[in-house]
């Protein structure tokens, strides 16, 4: 094993390249002293745009083969190596609602967060600063400090009439898919792949922070899996990695850890730091699609993937007995599907319905028993909650539509697999006996351990976690 | 003495083999070979029979746009394409198990087919006939979305 020279340890040493890891060090490089020395570790390769459209794939690391997943009807869907979800993500960066903070002492079900969305509007504002994000004007639903940085993208003819039926209710979705160019991106043309986006319109870290990542502070070390921290006491002192087949230590004074909610906690377990809630409560939303077959009524005029945002089932006293729904409006001609009949081509929507979960110890994260060297997920199933809300959809969105010149509606009777979002694994909260980390993201115990990511939420709404674990990061900086 | 065979027997032993080298001949030399080209383009014929467009033009989407195709699509495509001298008639695929799984297979073929040709650039004008440029793929071509105003 080779080691870090005596004297030569790092200030601070970084876990992953993704959002959260990332964010951080965008603000924590802007107070850092000149001579700071900084290690950041990534797992993957730096695999470029051009690679990933050249091989349509976000990776050149397959993530199923990083942990075991006994259950064939769920997925965990993430992409490995620099910039990590950054660059899978389809740039949906809704805020979440100031309900979704108190679940708990608004409605009495789940938990409340630690932070309300006061705490955090400032570093919401930060964030979509940072990510350049379009949005709408009247955003009544989660109050705004200051406007958008950029201009709403252009709804669809649909879009707009429900638009007109719900004013503060539906309205452009705020995006991180630009709708006027930056230095670095380009304009988004709807292009609907935006996994991989081919004219690189969506924020990623490859194309807005990667001069980070140059900084003389920072050294970073592709192909280097962490396998564990060293503690002493109440302090971590030093990390274990292989590179290159060689299992390498590094010292440091701060650790970070901005995996994703599957390795966070698995690095946590084989560091030997058990917690009754560490790896439990792995959830993400429940997700299914609708097709809307409409008479005389074109759609896709839209200027992005995702046009509208549908918030007419989300927040309200029904948050007490079933879950909030959030309705997302697509504008892409593949994935909505054009019509064969004559005239009708384009006389569809297709539309996405996002429910929250209330996340249980049922689910959970460990290390496996057949390869202690890999993570393995247990899915037993989404909440009742979300499960009653899923099976009122039909009732309520027939009731929901009239506005609409509405020929059929067709709910797809599958469960999407995964949104690509995990959750709930390292959980915050102000008492150390029910939560890993606390409000600042910092370890219970470990004091000079970060866990950052959406493993930290205790509930999950129905909004895409991105922009909220990007501005918990940059808000934990301003608490160390 | 060997027992006579009825004539009933004998028309069912006739049938069945017949049906059964049909589903042989159709496996070894369509679907083995994830070949799906006969039944796509007999879905555009008949889904899209109101547009002017020379089977040349389907044909060759046909060949390109299988070659995309996953196994899964590959198998849904081979084996439907066994019921198509029975397609153009009648909605045969609604009584078969798999009518669900077709019917997506019929609704992808007919959207690919819609971005990939002139229709929609020359203003959906139906009384033009319609060409197949090039096989839709957003990846490739990164602006193609022929409706999007940005």
């Amino acid at each position: 094993m080779s080691s870090q020279p005596p004297g030569k340890g790092f200030d601070l040493i970084v876990v992953g390249t993704g959002f959260s890891s990332s964010f951080f060090l965008y603000s924590y490089l802007k107070k850092a002293k000149k001579n700071e020395r900084i290690l950041v570790l990534e797992r993957g390769k730096y695999d470029s745009l051009d690679w990933q459209l050249e091989n349509k794939s976000s990776a050149s690391l397959d993530f199923s083969k990083l942990f075991i997943n006994r259950n064939r009807d769920k997925g965990w869907y993430f992409a490995p190596g620099y910039g990590g979800g950054s660059k899978i993500w389809w740039g949906c960066t809704p805020r979440m609602l100031p309900n979704d903070f108190k679940l708990k002492s608004r409605y009495g079900v789940g938990k409340d967060w630690p932070i309300s969305y006061d705490d955090i509007e400032e570093y919401y504002c930060r964030a979509e600063e940072i990510m350049a994000v379009s949005g709408p004007d009247n955003t009544a639903l989660f109050p705004r400090s200051r406007p958008y940085p950029q201009p709403p993208h252009l709804l669809s003819d649909p879009d707009k009439i429900l638009q007109e039926a719900y004013p503060d209710r539906y309205f452009p979705q705020p995006c991180a898919r630009a709708r006027e160019g930056t230095k670095n991106r380009n304009i988004c043309c709807a292009a609907g792949v935006c996994d991989i986006c081919p004219v690189d319109a969506k924020f990623t870290i490859l194309n807005e922070l990667d001069y980070i990542y140059r900084d003389p502070r920072i050294t970073l070390s592709l192909q280097s899996e962490v396998k564990n921290l060293n503690v002493n006491g109440d302090s971590a002192v030093s990390v274990e990695y292989m590179k290159n087949g060689v299992s390498e230590k590094a010292r440091g004074e701060l650790f970070i850890l901005g995996a994703n909610s599957i390795f966070n906690p698995f690095i946590l377990l084989k560091s030997g730091l058990d917690h009754p809630m560490l790896g439990k409560n792995l959830n993400e939303q429940v997700s299914k699609n609708a097709r809307v077959e409409l008479d005389g009524v074109d759609n896709l005029q839209g200027s992005t993937s995702i046009t509208g945002h549908g918030y007419m089932l989300y927040d309200g006293d029904h948050r007490s007995d079933y879950a909030a729904c959030l309705i997302e409006s697509y504008n892409v001609p593949h994935i909505n599907g054009l019509r064969a009949e004559k005239g009708k081509w384009r006389q569809r929507m297709y539309l996405k319905f996002i429910f929250e979960d209330i996340p249980s110890p049922q689910n959970y994260v460990k290390i496996s028993d057949e390869n202690p060297e890999l993570p393995e997920t247990v899915y037993i199933d989404f909440s009742d909650y979300t499960r009653r809300s899923v099976e009122k959809l039909p009732e309520r969105l027939n009731e929901l539509l009239k506005p609409l010149p509405v020929e059929d509606i067709i709910i797809s009777d599958i469960i999407n697999i995964t949104d690509g979002h995990i959750m709930g694994t390292a959980v915050m909260g102000d008492d150390p006996e029910t939560s890993v980390v606390d409000r600042y993201l910092k370890h219970h115990r470990i004091r000079n351990l970060l866990v950052l990511g959406s493993g930290s939420y205790p509930t999950c709404a129905p909004a895409n976690p991105a922009l909220t674990l990007s501005a918990l990061a940059l808000w934990a900086v301003d608490h160390l | 003495m060997a027992e006579k065979i009825s004539r009933r027997k004998f028309v069912i032993i006739t049938l069945f083999s017949g049906v059964s080298l049909y589903v042989a001949g159709w496996w070894a030399f369509k679907v083995r070979k994830g070949d799906a080209s006969d039944i796509i383009i007999s879905i555009i014929r008949k889904k899209l029979g109101y547009m002017k467009i020379d089977k040349s033009e389907v044909k060759r989407f046909a060949g390109d746009f299988q070659k995309t195709f996953s196994n899964k699509q590959r198998l849904i495509g081979g084996w439907a394409g066994m019921l198509r001298p029975f397609y153009s008639l009648l909605d045969i695929h609604k009584i078969t198990p798999f009518s669900d799984k077709f019917k997506n297979f019929e609704e992808y073929a007919v959207t690919t087919f819609l971005l990939s040709c002139d229709f929609f650039r020359n203003g959906a004008d139906l009384s033009r006939e319609v060409k197949y440029t090039v096989l839709y793929d957003p990846y490739e071509i990164g602006c193609e979305n022929p409706f999007a105003n940005y």
